[in-house]
């Protein structure tokens, strides 16, 4: 008997190695103390892996969880997190992402997924309901993650919902990720673990309740959250319509959008490469992920000029930097034909855009010639770019180093390139340079990924900071802001919500939907709740810990510390990254090295 | 009488969700009497009764279980023998079927409210007087 | 003493349909500058400007430059942004 609303009270667990599968209950204490999504996989890997396993071996697991709101009529609630060890960093990794696999997951009756072992030779799960099926996945094999999802909504019905690797996920690259209804669960490479354990696919179709504990209140509560959605603009208005790409000629304003590998962050092709543009002549249309009112995400069309014909759902403003600062590109066409590329292969764009710009300075610092690569790779020359990232999607010729990472690549090639390979802990950064803004410096080094904007984000508060409280070129009050942001995040990471709908909803509102959707009272107290979000970021914390992990891997590429940014708003300022640092680890409670201390571990039931 | 304006349409499934609840107080995209067709690469569109001047889903009910109220199939679960002629009959497919009780579920306008246009965010079912 | 500066509309105020893009003589004074703006050729959009949070003086938020004493000079750009919001 199943006394669970909001989840399923369900798990299901495939072993790819003995070939079967089995459900479980969903213990209420790991509901309670950890809410979902990241922070179930935070609790289940840490207990179930030894430190030092192989994240290609088979001992490693893959943790797919929903959260108590993903698949309820609350906005954003389309999320899915998958966890595992990552081949990227070999460290903690959560991916996170959106569209409809959460949901349907869910809908047939589970709220985790835990993949281990490995099959004897390629195979896709099917699920459709209780019905679980390992098949065969030969004749997929080598196939894009387009035409794989394609095949099996053919095979199975239109309405199965599917997560695929593409070649690169097959060939186990470290930056490829798994693509799920034209969204990705991106970075860190955990198609790379999928690719390792032969699974091609996982296709989901489910048609049983999702139960709320008190529609009632729940849809009241709803009510209110659309009526402020409605009002809000930049969340309502100006994402609807720009997408992501709202921010993308404020963030050059600002002078935090890194140019050529962050050599500089004000880009001059910002007059032909700005959201007004993409607006009016690439967006075709708007599509939306589960229960989404938003729609943030474009469908975009070349609709003339050299890339005529190109066209992707996309691009997103990291794609848009990745392919267009980042390698001192201005054509449009480029960026999109590029994302489209990274998605057919299924490779996390953020560490495609963010390597080829890496690739680019180390061939004009003849650190890696013509020949080596098979073309010249200069800033700006968009074809070759677009060449490089097909051999980073296939794993191909000097494409075979490159998707390793910028951190593997810079150890193979040496002569220096360290400096300015610009990833932390081995994930490769994104686009907000953190010499404009501090406090982002702060948060890509203590991410428990590696270099993400997604574990706490400053970048508005500290440019937009509400009467010049905040100064984005000052260390001081970011810690504190980094901190609790790393734990709202992971609230919300578990929570089973997009991070742009929570945001537009704030905390208040919603604990009151956790609340009526699952009848747990603590879920309906913001103080509660966000000591489950400490709790999980302290988690993860350990998980690295273990994997030795401490001060030394909370820092920044050189170029970051020491090269002075040579124009735009933050002229002349590297990153001061050892007093936020140094406050960091005390508001934490974490010794100076970094590690959690035994009165926080304790007050946190860890 | 309703129009789908299914260019604006984004596949959110908004409808979908608030029709099961409305319906069911559950969220079950196999309860709902609307349902989102997506055309790959992305055109989506939602998928309901058009409330036909000559329906032929009531034709098609040997039982009489399937009557016309304020323009909208009725369905007297009691006649239905769940044959689905109805089913097979609607020429825009847009009768389902509860994955529980095997009965069809056809459109009921929400009494009127239409909860599937007053929650979409775009606009996209309109209801037309 | 006035100067001539770019002031910048960006993206966010969808409903907003003046120009994007404007030459304006302003006082040096940026608070002064900036109350100007907003009674002024800026007044069409039509928000709650108490706060002015979505200001950037060459890229330096508003109320920054008002604590630095920033004078504005010819060719300064002032720009109203958008929220940056999550990803």
């Amino acid at each position: 008997m199943n006394d669970y609303y909001g989840y399923t009270g369900k798990t299901l667990t495939v072993n790819l190695t003995t070939g079967t599968w089995m459900t479980g209950i969903l213990p209420q204490e790991l509901a309670v103390n950890f809410l979902g999504g990241k922070g179930f996989g935070a609790q289940i890997l840490f207990d179930r892996l030894n430190s030092g396993v192989d994240p290609l071996s088979q001992e490693n697991i893959m943790v797919f969880a929903t959260g108590p709101l993903t698949g309820t009529p609350a906005p954003g609630s389309s999320r899915t997190v998958m966890s595992t060890k990552s081949p990227l960093t070999g460290l903690w990794l959560d991916s996170n992402c959106g569209g409809f696999f959460g949901p349907e997951l869910k809908q047939a009756g589970f709220d985790i997924l835990i993949i281990e072992g490995r099959a004897p030779e390629p195979v896709y799960i099917l699920i459709e309901n209780d019905r679980v099926e390992i098949r065969p996945a030969g004749d997929l094999w080598g196939q894009d993650t387009f035409k794989i999802t394609e095949k099996l909504k053919a095979r199975h019905g239109s309405r199965h919902m599917t997560a695929c690797i593409g070649p690169a996920g097959e060939k186990m690259a470290p930056i490829a990720g798994i693509v799920s209804e034209y969204r990705t669960f991106a970075r860190g490479g955990g198609g790379a673990v999928m690719g390792s354990k032969n699974l091609k696919a996982i296709a989901v179709k489910g048609n049983k309740d999702i139960k709320l504990n008190d529609p009632d209140i729940f849809m009241r509560v709803l009510k209110e959250v659309y009526d402020r959605l409605r009002t809000v603009s930049a969340i309502g208005g100006g994402r609807t319509r720009y997408g992501t790409n709202v921010i993308l000629s404020s963030v050059n304003e600002a002078g935090i959008h890194p140019v050529r590998n962050f050599q500089k962050a004000v880009f001059d092709g910002r007059g032909r490469i700005n959201e007004k543009e993409l607006a009016e002549k690439y967006y075709v249309k708007n599509r939306a992920c589960f229960s989404c009112p938003i729609s943030c995400s474009k469908a975009s069309k070349v609709a003339a000029g050299k890339y005529e014909g190109s066209f992707n759902e996309g691009p997103e403003y990291e794609n848009v930097w990745a392919f267009g600062a980042q390698c001192g590109n201005s054509e449009m066409g480029a960026i999109i034909q590029a994302e489209y590329l990274c998605d057919k292969y299924g490779i996390d764009s953020i560490s495609a855009g963010n390597i080829t710009g890496f690739a680019m300075e180390c061939f004009e610092k003849g650190l890696i010639t013509e020949k080596e690569i098979g073309f010249s790779l200069k800033f700006g020359d968009d074809e070759a770019m677009l060449k490089f990232v097909e051999l980073l999607g296939r794993r191909e010729g000097i494409g075979e180093l490159f998707s390793n990472g910028v951190a593997s690549a810079a150890e193979e090639i040496g002569k220096g390139s360290g400096y300015f390979a610009i990833h932390v802990k081995g994930m490769e950064l994104p686009a907000y340079d953190p010499r404009g803004v501090q406090g982002m410096g702060l948060a890509y080094a203590t991410s428990d990924r590696g270099g993400c904007h997604l574990r706490a984000f400053s970048v508005g508060a500290e440019v937009l900071s509400p009467a010049g409280k905040m100064d984005p070129l000052g260390t001081d009050k970011k810690a504190e802001f980094i901190k609790n942001n790393q734990d709202l995040f992971a609230v919300i990471d578990s929570s089973g919500l997009c991070l742009f709908a929570a945001s537009s909803m704030s905390l208040e509102f919603i604990v009151k939907l956790m609340e009526a959707a699952t009848g747990i009272k603590d879920f309906g107290s913001t103080e509660e709740v966000m000591k489950i979000g400490e709790r999980v970021y302290n988690q993860t914390r350990m998980f690295n810990v273990r994997e030795g992990a401490d001060r030394r891997l909370d820092t920044l590429p050189g170029r970051l510390l020491s090269e002075a940014m040579p124009d735009g708003p933050a002229q002349g300022h590297v990153v001061q990254l050892e007093p936020m640092l140094n406050e960091y680890y005390q508001l934490r409670g974490w010794d100076q090295k970094g590690i959690p201390d035994s009165a926080t571990l304790e007050r946190l039931k860890i | 009488m309703i129009k789908i304006n299914n260019k604006s349409c984004t596949g959110c499934r908004i409808c979908e969700i608030v029709c099961s609840m409305h319906h069911n107080r559950v969220v079950n995209s196999g309860k709902a009497r609307v349902r989102v067709v997506t055309k790959w690469p992305w055109e989506d569109t939602p998928n309901l009764c058009r409330q036909c001047p000559k329906p032929k889903c009531v034709g098609s009910c040997s039982k009489g279980a399937l009557t016309i109220t304020a323009g909208h199939p009725v369905l007297d679960a009691g006649r239905c023998d769940k044959c689905l002629s109805c089913v097979e009959a609607c020429p825009y497919d847009a009768i389902f079927t509860d994955p529980e009780s095997g009965l069809p579920i056809p459109c009921d306008t929400c009494d009127g409210e239409y909860n599937c246009s007053q929650w979409c965010p775009n606009k996209v079912i309109e209801v037309i007087d | 003493m006035t100067v001539t500066v770019t002031v910048k509309i960006y993206a966010y105020v969808s409903a907003y349909d003046g120009p994007r893009e404007i030459s304006v003589e302003l006082p040096e004074d940026v608070a002064e500058a900036v109350n100007q703006l907003l009674a002024g050729p800026c007044s069409k959009l039509n928000m709650d400007w108490g706060s002015v949070n979505h200001l950037l003086i060459n890229g330096r938020n508003y109320h920054l430059a008002v604590a630095e004493k920033t004078k504005l000079k010819d060719g300064d750009i002032l720009s109203f942004v958008s929220m940056f919001c999550g990803g």
